[in-house]
């Protein structure tokens, strides 16, 4: 069913690869700040949040699906958390709160679309509506500041000059490529991606493989939301809208196709990094923020006119 | 059945043609792409050294309001001769504020002024851009107490809550009923000019009755809907103060619509460009609220006293913006009175 066979072909991520190897090229040397260990170090706090959404929105989008809800979620989760430090909870029962509320969230989703097998767009945008409204109640649209200092030390800690944060989201990142490309449970998801039909009738677990799927995106943007309240030192509901449209943007900018299907999780890495490295090289160059946004998505649309070419080449799209 | 192929593995059963992908053709492309953006990065020449660059970084860019402290800060840089750069998110988001600082503190600016969208999440940024060694002053909106060097305050709450119900009282003579509509309950600074409100009527002007308190959460359709319900339930109603941007012009339309302009005084804190229409024809006669122009003229002039090693003194008179007051013990100065928009003066401002 699907072709094998041997084209020459340019995979996307190499391609924004190179393109952002270039545009670092060109900004390290318009500026004297770029390359200094405070930047990219400031650089990847945001990015390893952003990229651990984006990770799980791989896989979600592999299977075919989409999950609107992960800013919701987020939000909801450091509402917990902040509930959690609230009542004194240690820096392990925060962030146990938050993982747990973010996979609870997850297992909502997987529950509806996994197992009662609804439409994925349809669960995730009413639940992003539902933990976004659960967490501006919750927290009455205040913002939180009262954590301990052992929690907020995550976002300033590294090892060897890495901060824990990144080495945390690569941590992830070859979790996820590991199980996408050599588990069943990624053969599973990518089927279900290629062809949903022909994966109901074979004998493949395809309701628990997406009910889990929903889960660990949950699970990660719990996880995502405990860096960003140890980065930011806050709570607040609306935290985490922000993150939706660019991990979207990562995963299709990094080459897995908005159909399903398939995943590449390198690329995605590369997808994301592009959004945050070109967006800091434009500050210190001073280009303004309306040009910035601009030139984004300018980038993304490109990428995507770019894989179509590539891949009008192997099917008649 | 191999799909898992690093790059797109992805062909959905379509069938599959052989021609290649010309790469000369995606070459081209990505050399454009790239040209292009090359270009438009060249327009901004970098600054040589960043030590003397004001940063001015608003809650969001684009809106009135920010684009007039805007314009007063540049006035005020070109008059001094100081580098600035005015940029900030495109939506008001914490989170992206504090990527656009990120970014911001790795340029080593010689000061950073920063309007805060949500002080809690802002404070860990500037105190680190402290540690920095970059002097970091806030205005329109404070960080936490103790993180910024100075705050540049609008205008003194007391002053401001006690003034608008000398307007309110002048125009209704002193006496008679009236109401108040205010954002949300939960707004502090709303809260503070509420509390300074009743407490200038309860000390200065005995014979006015305040009949409610309603809030209309910062929404003009229901600030208009309570507008109307006031004007029914108090058939005798002479004033109505909005303690809200939204609120003031949402009851100016309901007292246009009852045919009671000159009868019931509708005063409160919002913006020209929302309560032109209604000054201009006479239902309100009064609107207040501060200069946002001259707050980033004053932030530009304190940050120059910064760099310099100066501290601000009470009184001080500041070109263009005048005398300021300021408080050493909060480290907050405060750009000075009240600003009445009227028929004669409001044509000026464009916020």
């Amino acid at each position: 069913m699907t072709g094998t066979r041997h084209r020459p072909e340019l995979p996307q991520p190499l391609v924004v690869g190179a393109l952002l190897a270039l545009f670092c090229a060109y900004v390290g040397w318009r500026s004297g700040d770029f390359w200094t260990a405070a930047n990219w170090q400031l650089l990847v706090q945001p990015m390893a949040e952003a990229g651990l959404v984006a990770l799980g929105m791989t896989l979600v989008i592999a299977t075919g699906g989409i999950d609107l809800s992960v800013g919701s979620i987020i939000g909801l989760s450091a509402v917990a958390a902040a509930w959690a430090a609230q009542h004194h909870a240690g820096a392990t029962g925060i962030a146990l709160t938050a993982l747990l509320i973010g996979g609870g969230c997850g297992a909502c989703n997987g529950l509806l679309i996994g197992v009662l097998g609804l439409s994925p767009i349809l669960v995730t945008l009413g639940t992003m509506i539902f933990f976004g409204g659960l967490a501006v109640t919750v927290s009455a649209g205040a913002s939180f500041a009262g954590f301990p200092d052992t929690l907020l030390h995550l976002s300033d800690a590294d090892w060897v000059g890495v901060p824990v944060v990144f080495l945390i989201f690569i941590l992830v990142a070859v979790g996820v490529y590991l199980a996408a490309r050599y588990s069943l449970w990624g053969r599973y998801l990518l089927h279900q991606g290629q062809s949903p039909v022909a994966a109901r009738f074979s004998a493949m677990p395809i309701r628990s493989s997406l009910f889990g799927v929903y889960t660990v995106q949950g699970l990660f943007c719990g996880l995502a939301s405990l860096l960003m309240v140890a980065r930011l030192a806050s709570a607040r509901a609306d935290m985490g809208q922000a993150l939706l449209l660019t991990a979207i943007a990562g995963v299709v900018l990094g080459g897995t196709p908005v159909m399903g299907g398939a995943a590449t999780v390198p690329g995605t890495v590369i997808g994301i990094a592009t959004f945050y490295v070109v967006g800091n090289g434009l500050t210190l160059l001073g280009v303004p923020t309306f040009v910035q946004t601009a030139l984004v998505a300018g980038l993304l649309l490109f990428a995507v006119g770019l894989a179509n070419q590539l891949r009008s080449g192997r099917t008649a799209a | 059945m191999r799909c898992q192929r690093w790059g797109m593995g992805n062909s959905r059963g379509r069938g599959t043609e052989t021609s290649a992908v010309c790469p000369g053709a995606s070459s081209v492309a990505v050399v454009l792409v790239l040209v292009a953006c090359l270009l438009v990065c060249a327009c901004h020449r970098l600054p040589r050294n960043s030590a003397h660059l004001v940063v001015l970084v608003p809650k969001l860019v684009g809106i009135p309001y920010f684009n007039a402290a805007r314009d007063g800060a540049q006035q005020a840089a070109q008059q001094l001769g100081l580098q600035l750069l005015y940029t900030g998110p495109t939506s008001a988001d914490a989170g992206l504020q504090v990527e656009v600082l990120d970014g911001l503190l790795a340029r080593h600016p010689g000061v950073l002024a920063v309007s805060c969208d949500d002080p809690n999440a802002v404070t860990p940024v500037l105190r680190r851009a402290r540690r920095y060694g970059i002097h970091v002053l806030t205005w329109d909106s404070n960080a936490q107490p103790g993180t910024a060097e100075w705050f540049v305050n609008q205008v003194d709450p007391e002053r401001l809550g006690r003034h608008v119900m000398d307007v309110l009282a002048a125009e209704m003579g002193g006496k008679g009923k009236f109401a108040i509509i205010t954002g949300a309950l939960t707004a502090s600074n709303l809260n503070e000019w509420l509390g300074w409100m009743k407490r200038e009527r309860a000390e200065r002007f005995p014979q006015m009755d305040l009949v409610t308190v309603v809030a209309a959460n910062d929404d003009q359709q229901l600030a208009f809907v309570q507008a109307q319900q006031l004007l029914q339930a108090y058939p005798d109603l002479g004033g109505i103060i909005g303690n809200s941007s939204a609120a003031v012009p949402a009851a100016a339309q309901a007292v246009e619509q009852a045919g009671k302009a000159g009868q019931v005084a509708v005063t409160g804190l919002s913006t020209p460009d929302l309560m032109r229409r209604y000054v201009m024809d006479g239902t309100v006669k009064t609107v207040t609220l501060w200069d946002p122009g001259k707050l980033g003229a004053l932030t530009v002039q304190v940050a120059a006293q910064v760099m310099r090693g100066e501290t601000p003194t009470d009184g001080m008179n500041i070109p263009g913006v005048g005398p300021v007051q300021v408080i050493a013990a909060s480290h907050t100065i405060i750009i000075g009175p009240p600003l009445d928009f009227t028929q004669a003066n409001i044509g000026q401002y464009h916020f």
